[in-house]
């Protein structure tokens, strides 16, 4: 474009300038100038106004229009005064169109024959009918005029042709420029560009096909693409080609396609996105209302990977944030129960108006204190388990003879087992060796695992104690005769607070902190916990401590019980405390 | 004569609480720590009011209150559900779920009374 209007405006004012320039010489020459001399010389600045009014506005076909219009004016003003037709400046009417050419404009070569026609047609009808003033000038006079205008013409006609030539020449070049451009990008681009017939074949592909799909692109012509999609994308590929092909609308489709060859294994599967629009020509619209349809498809494996791990990091989350939700339901529960007696009886107490028995007010005192000593045992589970998940709970290792504790372990529990109906009954071996480990804590761990078989054991049942050695290790277990457990609860037994069967119709009492706990301890001996269990039947659970818990490496990272991730028990704690605060 | 109130709770020192609290309001009363009981207490002894926990054995408290509700002849006997769900959303469930009104543990005394009393007025 900036091409051609300096085409326009540089040949307008040399031409004009020179024209100007040359006035001083021509008076010199012929003395003063008559009338028309002087309007022909100011007539030549017009060229000059509208370079200007190209340059101001850039409507180049009114400025051709003008130039045309300039030019037949000055043409058939020196004509009709110097003998119409035969006049020697006749011959530059020819050169109105001629110069109009070099708009590339049908409409304005149009214009300018008109005017050069309209022109012509006047200084014919003039000398024809003799309205015009007759030349006042010698035959001779006349001759070397007649030259000077046809040679001029010729020059003024050459110096157009040769800004014609030189003006399709830059457009050739553009051409070429613009072209090696395009085939740079093409061949850089990683993104593959198809070009898809109205039944959807491929007709042609970008050489950048081939590092995406691994085969040559000419592998992909005509159903080769479609061949490479996944299966269960196929539709929605086709869907997206239709839809841009027969509603014009640009569709936008994700799906996977096979990377490499068509063999046994298949290849590899590489999601990829499809940009599809209709191409724009109006020839290539059939009377089907169809098109065809440009493809741009871009690998998005990358993100792919990354939407799905968001998506695993999101479900995670959930899951964790659910949890510790639970978590905090289920410690909140557990606090309120035991308060509400120690708060209520309390207050029974205190209450004036409300009269009660002597004998009455001692044992409210004795169920306060109950209640109290049950809360700390709460708080006490939740804080070894605190202290378990940040890796701060230590053991003490020792040698100790693990029969006696197991002995002791029973006793202690034979009055609840009693009360429950439910027989004790130990198996030992009888040369059972010592074990390093925290006395403390093995007492622990056995009395969790007995009180919770007793708890979930029916009246008449039993609940069986064994012991034996297992190489360098030895195998304690605790078997009921119990309810079991469900095997949907099994993997999440064990999680803090957690008993089988959903939260509201919890079937027995207890923190719900117990096994949790035997879990961490055995971590901490770097020992083994197995429950086996059978719905209704009972359930067994196995706890195996190394001989000598020292010589194993202890664990490094702390022990996860809640959740994975959202195991914060102090954070929780905190929540807690603010909450009642 | 006096009113009779049904209290279905599985904590037996809560459950000993709240009997004596009543009790000592010249209220009758009868206790059952078993949801599925419960439902053969309110048949057999038509209470004028009932205090129900929400997590019990075998069967939650707010299943039962789905049970009485559906009974024709239970579903006037207003049920108060006195639970240690004190999280937010709650209430709203346990409301949802039939119970005429909440009272979460730990409870106050005053509380407890007056909201009986909304109920049965004084004994």
């Amino acid at each position: 474009m900036a091409a051609r209007h300096r085409a326009f405006i540089a040949p307008r004012l040399i031409g004009s300038f020179a024209a100007l320039a040359s006035f001083p010489v021509f008076v010199a020459v012929r003395g003063v100038p008559s009338v028309l001399e002087v309007g022909v010389f100011a007539w030549l600045v017009a060229p000059i106004l509208t370079a200007y009014f190209l340059s101001r506005t850039g409507r180049y076909e009114a400025a051709h229009v003008l130039s045309s219009l300039a030019l037949t004016g000055l043409v058939l003003a020196v004509a009709l005064s110097t003998g119409g037709i035969a006049s020697f400046a006749a011959i530059w009417l020819v050169i109105v169109p001629l110069e109009a050419s070099l708009s590339a404009s049908r409409r304005v070569v149009a214009l300018a024959s008109i005017f050069a026609l309209v022109a012509a047609g006047t200084l014919l009808i003039g000398s024809a009918w003799g309205l015009l003033p007759p030349p006042g000038s010698t035959v001779n006079e006349h001759g070397a005029l007649a030259a000077l205008g046809v040679v001029s013409a010729a020059l003024y006609a050459t110096g157009l042709a040769l800004g014609a030539e030189s003006l399709a020449r830059t457009s050739v070049w553009l051409l070429y420029a613009e072209e090696d451009r395009y085939r740079l990008l093409a061949r850089n681009m990683t993104d593959v560009i198809t070009r898809h017939g109205k039944n959807g074949a491929v007709l042609f592909v970008s050489p950048a096909a081939e590092s995406l799909f691994g085969v040559k692109p000419a592998a992909l012509a005509g159903h080769g693409l479609f061949d490479h999609v996944h299966v269960a994308d196929r539709p929605a590929f086709l869907t997206a080609l239709a839809d841009a092909s027969s509603h014009g609308e640009d569709r936008s489709v994700e799906f996977r396609i096979r990377r490499g060859d068509d063999g046994p294994h298949g290849g590899s599967f590489v999601w990829v996105e499809m940009r599809c629009r209709p191409l724009n020509e109006a020839n290539t619209r059939a009377a089907t209302g169809e098109s065809e349809v440009v493809a741009v498809l871009r690998d998005i494996s990358e993100r792919k990977t990354h939407e799905q791990a968001i998506e695993v990091a999101r479900a995670e989350q959930e899951r964790a944030s659910l949890s510790k939700s639970r978590f905090l339901a289920t410690m909140s529960h557990e606090l309120r129960t035991p308060l509400n007696a120690i708060i209520g009886f309390s207050e029974m107490l205190t209450k004036e108006n409300l009269v009660v028995q002597p004998e009455r007010r001692l044992e409210y005192a004795r169920l306060i204190n109950e209640s109290g000593h049950h809360l700390l045992s709460v708080v006490n589970g939740i804080l070894d388990m605190s202290k378990m998940e940040t890796g701060n709970f230590e053991i003490t290792p020792e040698p100790f003879a693990p029969a006696p504790v197991i002995t002791g372990c029973c006793d202690l529990l034979a009055l609840k087992a009693r009360d429950a109906g439910v027989e004790i009954k130990s198996r030992v071996q009888d040369d059972l060796p010592e074990i390093v480990g925290d006395r403390r804590a093995f007492n622990q761990i056995l009395i969790n695992l007995m009180s919770n078989a007793i708890k979930f054991t029916p009246r008449g049942g039993r609940v069986t104690v064994s012991a034996h050695r297992n190489g360098n290790k030895i195998d304690v277990s605790v078997e009921d005769t119990g309810v079991g457990i469900g095997e949907a609860d099994l993997p999440r037994l064990g999680e803090a607070f957690f008993q089988a069967r959903g939260t509201y119709d919890r079937r027995h009492d207890g923190t719900g902190l117990g096994l949790s706990i035997v879990k961490g301890l055995v971590k901490l001996h770097c020992g083994d916990i197995d429950i086996r269990s059978r719905l209704g039947e009972g359930t067994r659970v196995t706890v195996s401590l190394p001989i000598d818990c020292e010589s194993h490496k202890v664990p490094a990272d702390p022990i996860r019980l809640v959740t994975e991730r959202a195991g914060d028990l102090a954070a929780v704690a905190n929540i807690l405390v603010k909450k009642s605060a | 004569m006096a009113k009779t109130v049904l209290i279905v709770e599985d904590n037996e020192l809560n459950m000993k609480l709240f009997h004596d609290l009543l009790e000592a309001h010249g209220y009758d009363v009868v206790g059952t720590r078993s949801g599925i009981d419960a439902l053969d207490l309110a048949r057999q002894h038509r209470p004028d009011l009932i205090l129900m926990d929400i997590q019990l054995p075998e069967v939650s408290g707010l299943e039962v209150t789905k049970w009485l509700k559906d009974d024709p002849e239970l579903k006037t006997i207003p049920v108060v559900a006195v639970t240690a769900f004190a999280m937010k959303g709650d209430e709203e469930r346990i409301r949802e779920g039939g119970c005429e009104a909440y009272l979460s543990k730990p409870i106050s005394v005053g509380k407890f009374i007056e909201t009986v009393r909304h109920f049965l007025g004084p004994a």
